[in-house]
């Protein structure tokens, strides 16, 4: 049977659900049993959902205006 | 307006470039700080979408915008990285972090230091009822910490990380953009993400980074 360290190996395919189909049944079948390892996964996909969320870096509207007046320049060049 | 509507749009409308712009500058930023590093990078996504504005007529639709866009960054910064005659060494890949979460298992592989029952809406600002991660993400100071445990990684192994996890990129594209093989850029992520995970646990059990 699979172990909670062999779990955690196979844990950011599990939660992209892209395990092959008999190690998806060994996950499954051990998380029925340990509740130390249905924390673990909740917590994790929660640790990806956190990242995922945290748009900390607002875009500078002066980096797009710089790249807008590139834009604009080499535009009235091709004219 | 979908992206692909944009495309065709921007080629006579700056406006619909803008939006192009807003949209995709962040990720591409991340693409081009993956491969030449945080001081060139800004200069690089310059380059790149004047590069994609002069290519737009021959976007064809292929590939999605964001793949598109993200490639041409890629070009653009690996192109710059040659010119620079720098490499990034694969050991500086792999030391990327170490796998310290392995400590937390005992030698017959069971948790000798188990995770804790997390408690997402303890911390929420207004409701405390709603437990997701965007109410763990209203407390400011956890916001703060956050942000701390990210820029305590390593520089490759953030964005991997962030490419994966703030912008969806698949791994395969991760590993064109890195120039690295998925068993390196899954394991730079699994450890990544590993190290977030005790340091979020941490502010869970102390309320402090």
């Amino acid at each position: 049977m699979l172990s909670c360290k062999a779990l955690s190996m196979l844990s950011d395919d599990y939660l992209e659900n892209v395990l092959p189909f008999k190690k998806k049944a060994s996950v499954l079948l051990h998380l029925a049993m340990c509740k130390n390892c249905r924390n673990y996964l909740k917590n994790l996909q929660t640790t990806v959902d956190l990242i995922g969320n945290n748009k900390t870096m607002p875009l500078e509207s002066q980096k797009v205006d710089e790249i807008m007046r590139r834009i604009e320049s080499e535009s009235s060049t091709r004219k | 307006m979908d992206d692909k509507q944009l495309v065709a749009a921007a080629i006579k409308d700056h406006k619909a470039f803008k939006i192009l712009v807003e949209r995709y500058y962040s990720v591409m930023l991340v693409v081009a700080r993956s491969i030449i590093g945080t001081s060139l990078a800004e200069e690089v996504v310059q380059e790149a979408w004047l590069s994609a504005y002069k290519n737009l007529a021959k976007f064809e639709g292929r590939s999605s915008v964001k793949t598109w866009l993200i490639s041409i960054a890629s070009n653009e910064a690996k192109t710059r990285l040659r010119k620079e005659s720098r490499t990034i060494s694969m050991s500086d890949l792999s030391q990327g972090d170490d796998d310290s979460f392995l400590d937390r298992f005992a030698q017959d592989g069971h948790w000798s230091k188990p995770p804790s029952n997390w408690q997402t809406s303890n911390y929420s600002a207004g409701n405390c009822n709603n437990d997701t991660p965007e109410a763990l993400l209203n407390n400011e100071q956890f916001k703060i910490c956050l942000n701390k445990f990210m820029a305590n990684l390593s520089e490759q192994a953030r964005n991997a990380l962030s490419l994966k996890d703030m912008h969806g990129i698949s791994l395969d594209e991760i590993c064109n953009i890195l120039d690295v093989s998925a068993s390196n850029v899954r394991v730079l992520i699994h450890r990544a993400r590993h190290k977030v995970f005790e340091n979020i646990e941490k502010f869970q059990e102390t309320g402090q980074c």
